[in-house]
């Protein structure tokens, strides 16, 4: 059985008349211990799609059709209560601004034990040692004294590793990135990718890994999908996807990818729409 | 399905309808009251609500209804004059000080604060203590205190307007500086300005009965609503309807314009 | 404590700046207070003695410095009207108005948290919208006029108290406190109003923030997410509210010491206006004053314990 199945979801916003539709009938699955990139501009629906696993989304959209299976129970028909214990349980995520998504008036080790609170009978002495021990894991310095900050008080690149320890210290088996790295400088960005993936071979957590950057994706993914306005336009394994991309969309992604051998034909048409003056 | 249904703007409509219904009333006050205001009647002493007199009749006997259409109008004038004094400065201050800036508006928002903290009221009091009571000088002390809250509104307004790329265009045209505050700038703060005078207005109503209640308000032979709840009390349980009345068109009169300023704010955003 | 120094430090200052301003607007009111005080049948002679006995020919500055001293050792002047000094006039005052405020203040807090917790985790349904249209109503009606519906209803009609019979404290103080209730309801309902709104409209702000995006998906239910997440957050902004409240309560227990017959520091205030009685007037504004701006001081004290950004960052 897949950790995660999509089949043929819908997301609509409704504070338009009519509704509008920005995922239009998506399927995709996920084998545990996976890492699978969605990819796409913004507006194509992937932060929607990633929301929408965990009924995360804003009060004006919804899903309006298909289904979400995790270990195959749904994840749309379920009540409150199972959606609570799923989540930050069985399934947990992070977002792209580390700042605003961790709460300015608690500290930080306050907010990496939550999760423990709500899932675990652990007490409070285990509790404080299993968020110093996540602390070190995602290379927290001085654990001890840090969970006593706000976070305000730390870097960018350590609040979000304070978001992945949060997410992880329960041990879930799915972490959804939702552009977790975007707000970063780019030294910090492959930072964090290499913590991601060793906590990935470590833990043998799946991860769906949300980017418009296709460069992050290869560095990270072994399979990728390509929304574009709602629908997946391509996916497959990242070697299939990069060497030989068949749609027209996936090229034009791929040609925004820095450093590589592609930036000569931008450079060319660069060229050519400045009337080759230069 | 969380689909929501755009409804309609209650708050808008209601305060509308009550603010037009006292708008009716003061014109009714304005053509003529049906008694003199101030004819007193000793068999009418404590007359209760009638046909021939609506709101019944004061320790005087005279008509109560007549004395609330006075007094609506006065109350109203006061308000209306402080916001225009008030307003008007402050609007003034607030956008020279934000699109300038400099010393000048560091000093003045510093001394803005201060006085904002202090209640309305309390400052009016201490304003009327020099100036001395009477109309007019209500209008000045209540309008006085109006004018940092309303300077400090179109301040950040100005100031948030200014880096916007419409001014920097026409600064580039050679507007000069005085045309883009007033013509250019000014018109896109109004609604904000809108809901701030109703606020004022609402506020204004409130402290000028508050302070013809102490007494120390408007005083006659001007009619006024505070005056009225004040004399009235010494006859609560003879004749309520001496202070109900009064009391109902201050709360008419307050409440109509800011629900209106809430239902323009509820239109505009949010 | 760098950040309590330096609220201190504000605090003095804008202490010696009204105190200033408000001695300056005192000093220049047309009519000289000794001529005032000897009426206009006085010789020059006689007016420029009392003059001097009263100190009014030294510059400002150095009346200021010695008004100062006063107010700071307790001595603030002899009443005209009254002829004794102003601080033991209002020595019996003080404990009334703190009384009827603390009684409000109380009151505006047990109603308004818990109705704008409610009207917000609500907010857009049929009790929600029903609730926002009284408290409009609510914030336009008067205090003096609630008070005077308060005394009509519950005074005269039901007999639950006896209007216009104040017990002093010295008599009873339960019976005190129980005459104080009917004031502080009447000037605590149009507060209460605003304070759900203020507080309704800061927790909706609030809902909509990433951390309590990030708070659901750890898996915490909606009532723990406003608890523990959004409350603190919320309250930020109603602090300031609630600081400048008790100082709009002060100063509206002037009004509501009139309809009660209570005899606080109000009436003795209305009272020195209409007898243009200046040192009393002086008193009682800068006791005030002082009382606005170290609620001030507090309420910046208190962001600091609940707003950690605040309080490292100074």
């Amino acid at each position: 059985m897949a950790l995660l199945e999509v089949n043929d979801l819908k997301i609509s916003f409704y504070d338009t008349v009519p509704p509008t539709d920005v995922v239009k009938g998506i399927s995709f699955s996920m084998e545990e211990g996976e890492i699978l990139g969605i990819v796409g501009e913004s507006g194509s629906g992937k932060t929607q799609t990633a929301l929408s696993i965990l009924q995360l989304l804003k009060s004006h959209s919804d899903v309006s059709g298909g289904e979400i299976l995790y270990r195959g129970s749904s994840l749309t028909q379920c009540t409150k209560e199972e959606l609570q214990r799923i989540r930050g349980k069985e399934i947990s995520m992070i977002f792209q601004e580390p700042m605003t998504s961790l709460n300015p008036v608690l500290t930080i080790g306050a907010q990496i034990e939550e999760g423990l609170l709500l899932h675990t009978k652990d007490d409070p002495k285990e509790r404080r040692q299993k968020v110093l021990d996540i602390m070190r894991e995602v290379e927290l310095p001085e654990p001890e004294l840090l969970c006593k900050k706000y976070p305000h008080q730390i870097s960018g690149g350590q609040r979000q590793r304070v978001m992945i320890a949060a997410a992880l210290i329960t041990e879930p088996k799915l972490l959804i990135a939702d552009e977790p790295t975007t707000a970063l400088d780019v030294t910090i960005q492959a930072q964090i990718l290499k913590l991601l993936l060793k906590l990935n071979e470590r833990h043998h957590t799946a991860i769906l890994f949300i980017s418009h950057d296709l460069g992050v994706i290869r560095r990270l993914c072994s399979r990728v999908i390509v929304m574009n306005q709602g629908t997946i336009v391509e996916s497959g394994t990242i070697g299939q996807v990069f060497s030989h991309p068949r749609e027209e969309y996936t090229k034009k992604l791929l040609d925004a990818i820095p450093n590589r051998r592609t930036s000569l034909r931008r450079k060319k048409r660069r060229m050519d729409l400045s009337g080759g003056e230069s | 399905m969380k689909a929501k249904k755009k409804s309609k703007n209650i708050t808008l409509i209601l305060g509308g309808c009550i603010f037009a219904g006292m708008l009716l009333f003061l014109l009714v006050g304005l053509v003529g009251t049906p008694y003199d205001p101030d004819a007193m009647n000793g068999g009418l002493k404590f007359a209760a609500p009638s046909l021939s007199h609506p709101f019944g009749c004061d320790h005087f006997g005279r008509d109560v209804f007549s004395r609330v259409l006075e007094g609506t109008g006065t109350t109203f004038f006061v308000a209306a004059a402080t916001l225009l004094l008030g307003g008007g400065i402050g609007i003034l201050i607030g956008a020279f000080t934000g699109y300038f800036g400099g010393w000048i508006d560091e000093v003045l928002m510093r001394v803005n604060d201060a006085i904002v903290s202090f209640p309305n009221i309390l400052l009016a009091l201490v304003l009327i203590s020099i100036f001395g009571p009477g109309k007019y000088n209500v209008i000045l002390a209540l309008g006085i205190v109006f004018i940092p809250s309303f300077a400090r509104m179109t301040r950040s307004e100005f100031l948030s307007q200014k880096e916007m790329d419409y001014v920097k265009s026409a600064r580039l045209m050679g507007v000069s500086h005085l045309r883009i505050i007033f013509v250019h700038i000014l018109p896109n703060t109004i609604p904000t300005l809108l809901s701030m005078a109703a606020i004022g207005f609402n506020n204004a109503v409130l402290a000028e009965a508050g302070m013809s209640f102490l007494g120390i308000g408007v005083q006659p032979p001007d009619a006024s609503l505070g005056r009225m709840l004040s004399e009235a009390q010494a006859y609560l349980m003879t004749a309520p309807w001496c202070a109900i009345f009064p009391g109902l068109a201050v709360i008419l009169l307050a409440l109509g314009v800011s629900l209106l300023g809430d239902g323009i704010q509820q239109k505009g955003g949010v | 404590m760098k950040y309590f120094l330096k609220k201190l430090g504000t605090l003095v200052i804008t202490l010696l700046i009204v105190s200033f301003l408000s001695f300056v607007a005192f000093s220049v009111i047309p009519g000289d207070a000794a001529l005032s005080r000897l009426g206009t049948e006085a010789t020059p002679e006689q007016v420029a003695a009392l003059q001097k006995e009263m100190g009014l020919d030294r510059p400002l500055l150095v009346r200021y410095a010695s008004w100062l001293s006063g107010f700071v050792t307790g001595d603030l002047g002899e009443s005209y009207s009254y002829s004794m000094p102003v601080t033991e006039l209002l020595k019996g005052k003080i404990p009334i108005t703190v009384a009827l405020t603390v009684m409000a203040f109380l009151m505006i807090l047990a109603v308004s948290i818990p109705l704008g917790i409610f009207t917000a985790s609500h907010a857009g349904k049929h009790l929600d919208r029903f609730l926002m249209i009284l408290n409009q109503v609510m914030m336009s009606v008067p205090g003096f006029f609630i008070g005077i519906l308060i005394t009509y209803f519950f005074g005269l009609l039901l007999k639950w108290f006896q209007p216009g019979s104040y017990v002093s404290i010295s008599q009873s103080f339960t019976g005190f406190l129980h005459y104080l209730i009917a004031p502080a309801v009447a000037i605590a309902l149009p507060r209460c109003a605003m304070g759900v709104k203020m507080l309704r409209s800061s927790i909706i702000s609030q809902l909509d923030a990433d951390y309590v995006r990030t708070a659901y998906s750890r898996g915490n239910g909606k009532r723990r997410v406003l608890y523990r997440h959004v409350l603190k957050n919320a309250l930020i902004p109603v602090l300031t509210f609630w600081g400048m409240t008790i100082a709009d309560i002060v100063a509206n227990s002037i009004i509501l010491e009139q309809v009660f017959t209570i005899p606080g520091m109000g009436s003795l205030l209305v009272s020195s206006i209409s007898n243009r009685d200046y040192p009393v007037v002086q008193g009682i504004i800068m006791l005030i004053a002082a009382l606005v701006i170290i609620i001030n001081f507090l309420v910046d004290l208190l962001y600091g314990r609940i707003d950690p950004r605040i309080r490292l960052k100074a």
